[in-house]
């Protein structure tokens, strides 16, 4: 195949092909044959002029020519979307249609003459008169309706340009809303998808192939690995293997699986392996229903424009009566239709959505997907934020914080024992006790025999010719018959204080514990403290732990109030409370015992490792573990609000004026159709800047907000 | 003045003969092939402003991606 090379020059290449010169799969095929190259950094294709972009280093250049050499008509490779490409696509699209309708709405204007202009306009108006009137049939007064009349009032007054202009206006605003729409729903899409590209098949006879996702089906059988993510729902047939679920449940501890046990999608297997029958493929679990609940869902849009399109509609009644009275006081039909022309709505409709749009836009770069403009109203304006307290205001990341010795040799000893026995296996508790010694700086050498694993229950070995144990209460006192004195028993639970405790034996007595506990997140005072600058006047942490060890977390983050001790089934009853209490409410939580209290909240958070559940019904998810991204938030949406509210102001002050001059006959109704869309434009323009300045980040520094209004 | 050279008459008269010419007209299989080159001529030119719109789009990137790779060279230097 023939082509050009249209840009060529360190780091960058582009050729073109031509148009048509291969389709849109053709082009994905390509970009991932380019991108196989060693070197070659980034390749895109677009069918519509055939051309290809490589980004490269080093000697890309010769090795994506070689490709593109390589590549014959008959035998084009196919390919499918990455993220970038999808993304990339609906930017594109959208470009074309904007270009497109402009281009259209000015060569109209320009170019056809007259008479077919007026037949065109009349053919593009009907669609509109077809709503406003199915709206009448259905007895509503609403923004339909007075779109069809004020068109209808400018062909009446042969005002062709004008009433073409308010077509051209409404398409856009639809135009950009769909826009945004696609856009937030293809980064939600992928932002929640599993990638798994392979895995590998267990065939009938044991043999093992690595196959692509795409060809599994239900009831085929799967190994996953230690490491890996679990990429189906299934149940295990054979193996043992323990598995983070924090992403389900939240429980930061790995779970023990075994024949028999279920396993879900987007867990974690830590250790061990699993051969597991599948149930249900990706394509039809959880992850991929969610996503398709908030792409059927018109929540997203009913949310976003809720608000002004309820405004807008309210308004329609008093455009119309408006009118009537300046028809009946002043006999003359132009100005009658001066105040049909001169609507409010036209402009509320336009820029509101654009303003929540944009919002939830610029949230959806910092990383924050918000399925629905309401919830940005609701988040800007609650005074009561709720935090769960692990996998929220904790990492879920367990940390040895204490440790007692009960044989004299020393805590660090204890601690390098612990982790001499526990540093061969990648499990969360025996990486927490490894990180421990090793920021102690306890090196050890190694002294001990064969390691033996017990799943679920802890490590065995032989060390300096003693047996040592390390694991779980049952596995040290139950299974190992390993005594414990009162005195120890009382040290522990003194020391323990709420915490998760890891025993140590040697040579079958009780030789130490380990405290465990999982810290809260390095941002979250900062974070919290961000809040209550932002106007959260009350700042909430519920937690199943013991009073005290809930008090040291509140102080440490600056909490002023906890529920300790609660269980999974209070929380939605206690956020109920506070909503009882007169408090607009935000919760955020991640597990799926936190779901009944996220719906029962006025606007709820999901964490990024959050349950599939408590993303489903939260309104908001972070994508980003970090917690300062709710203040940004706060500051996102408060301006938000602040800047629909200037828009109302300045869409009521203008087109009261132009009405008031076009009654009184100061101007003529062109004129203030005229000054109306440039006002409208204006406004809707203004609503798309970007609300937080550029660089502010949830990083950046902390600024208090001066309110405006 | 005869009835047949009343102005109404021979409009009517025109309109006749224009909707009899009209019909053969539009029937012809040599106006259907002007009809079908002429949306085929429209179609093509649409896609070459499609092709011309996406290569203006990329010239501009790839300058801006030029200024961009060349301010970052100075800024090293």
């Amino acid at each position: 195949m023939k082509y050009r090379i249209a840009y060529d020059q360190p780091g960058r290449l582009r050729v073109r092909f031509g148009p048509d010169a291969f389709t849109q799969e053709q082009g994905y095929g390509i970009a991932a044959l380019l991108l196989g190259c060693p070197g070659i950094t980034g390749a895109e294709t677009c069918p519509v002029n055939g051309s290809v972009l490589v980004l490269y280093r080093g000697d890309g250049r010769a090795a994506a020519l070689a490709v593109l050499d390589g590549l014959r008509r008959d035998a084009l490779p196919v390919g499918a979307a990455r993220d970038a490409d999808q993304l990339r696509e609906v930017d594109d699209h959208f470009f074309r249609r904007i270009a497109g309708l402009t281009a259209r709405h000015f060569l109209k204007r320009w170019f056809l003459p007259a008479p077919i202009r007026c037949l065109v306009t009349l053919w593009s108006a009907a669609g509109y008169w077809r709503e406003g009137l199915n709206s009448l049939r259905e007895g509503r007064l609403d923004v339909a309706v007075l779109d069809a009349a004020s068109i209808a009032g400018a062909i009446v007054q042969r005002e062709w340009a004008t009433a073409g202009s308010v077509m051209f206006l409404l398409r856009l605003s639809g135009l950009l809303e769909d826009y945004t729409r696609k856009r937030t729903q293809t980064s939600l899409r992928q932002s929640l998808a599993i990638h798994v590209d392979t895995v590998w098949r267990v065939n009938g006879d044991g043999a093992e192939e690595s196959v692509p996702m795409g060809t599994l089906s239900a009831g085929e059988r799967i190994r996953v690995r230690a490491g890996s993510l679990i990429p189906v729902d299934g149940t295990v047939t054979d193996g043992d293997a323990m598995v983070n679920e924090a992403s389900m449940t939240g429980e930061s501890l790995p779970v023990h699986k075994r024949a028999g046990s279920t396993v879900y999608a987007g867990t974690v297997l830590e250790e061990g392996s699993l051969i597991i029958r599948i149930t249900a493929l990706a394509g039809e679990s959880r992850i991929q229903q969610i996503v398709g609940l908030i792409e059927s869902s018109e929540a997203l849009k009913a949310g976003a424009q809720s608000k002004a399109e309820r405004l807008a509609d309210a308004i329609v009644p008093f455009s119309f009566a408006g009118a009537l009275l300046v028809g009946l006081f002043t006999r003359s039909l132009t100005r009658a239709l001066s105040v049909l022309m001169v609507d409010y709505s036209c402009a509320i409709k336009l820029s509101t959505p654009i303003a929540i749009i944009s919002a939830m836009r610029e949230a959806s770069a910092h990383r924050i997907m918000v399925k629905g403009g309401k919830h940005l109203e609701a988040f800007a304006e609650a005074d009561t934020i709720v935090f769960d307290k692990t996998g929220t205001l904790t990492a879920a990341c367990p940390q040895v914080e204490g440790v007692i010795d009960f044989t004299g040799r020393g805590e660090d000893e204890l601690l390098r024992c612990a982790a001499c026995i526990e540093e061969h296996f990648p499990h969360s508790m025996a990486r927490a006790v490894t990180r421990a010694a090793e920021e102690k700086g306890l090196n050890h050498e190694e002294r001990h025999a064969e390691v033996e694993y017990v799943v679920a229950h802890g490590v065995a070995t032989t060390l300096e010719g003693e047996r040592a144990l390390i694991g779980s209460r049952h596995f040290i006192f139950e299974d190992e018959g390993v005594a414990c004195t009162p005195e120890q028993e009382a040290r522990i639970a003194a020391g323990a204080n709420g915490r998760s405790v890891l025993y140590l034996a040697i040579g079958g007595k009780l030789a130490g514990a380990l405290f465990l506990s999982d810290p809260p997140r390095p941002e979250a005072a900062q974070a919290i403290a961000a809040l209550r600058a932002l106007g959260v006047r009350r700042v909430v942490m519920l937690t199943g732990d013991q009073e005290t060890a809930a008090r040291a977390v509140c102080e440490k983050l600056g909490i002023d109030e906890f529920r300790a001790q609660v269980l999974p089934a209070d929380k939605a009853a206690l956020v109920e409370g506070y909503k009882a209490g007169g408090h607009r409410l935000i919760m955020v939580g991640d597990g799926v015992n936190d779901s009944p209290a996220l719906a029962a909240a006025d606007v709820s958070v999901a964490m990024k490792d959050a349950s599939d559940l408590a993303r489903e019904v939260a309104d908001i998810t972070l994508l980003s573990s970090d917690l300062r991204e709710l203040a940004a938030l706060r500051r996102l949406s408060q301006r938000m609000l602040r800047r629909i509210g200037r828009n109302y102001r300045a869409i009521l002050s203008i087109n009261t004026s132009l009405l008031a001059l076009g009654i009184c006959g100061v101007l003529p109704p062109t004129t203030t159709a005229l000054l109306h869309n440039a006002s409208t434009m204006a406004i809707s323009a203004a609503s798309m800047r970007p609300y937080l300045p550029a660089g502010q980040t949830a990083k950046g520094p902390e600024r208090r907000e001066h309110e405006a209004s | 003045m005869k009835w047949y050279q009343s102005p109404r008459f021979l409009c009517f008269a025109g309109g006749v003969a224009a909707a009899l010419v009209g019909a053969q007209v539009a029937k012809s299989p040599k106006t259907r092939q002007l009809c079908v080159n002429g949306i085929a001529r429209g179609m093509q030119l649409q896609q070459e402003a499609r092709a011309a719109l996406q290569n203006m789009k990329e010239d501009a990137q790839d300058l801006c991606a030029e200024a961009k790779q060349k301010a970052a060279r100075e800024g090293e230097a």
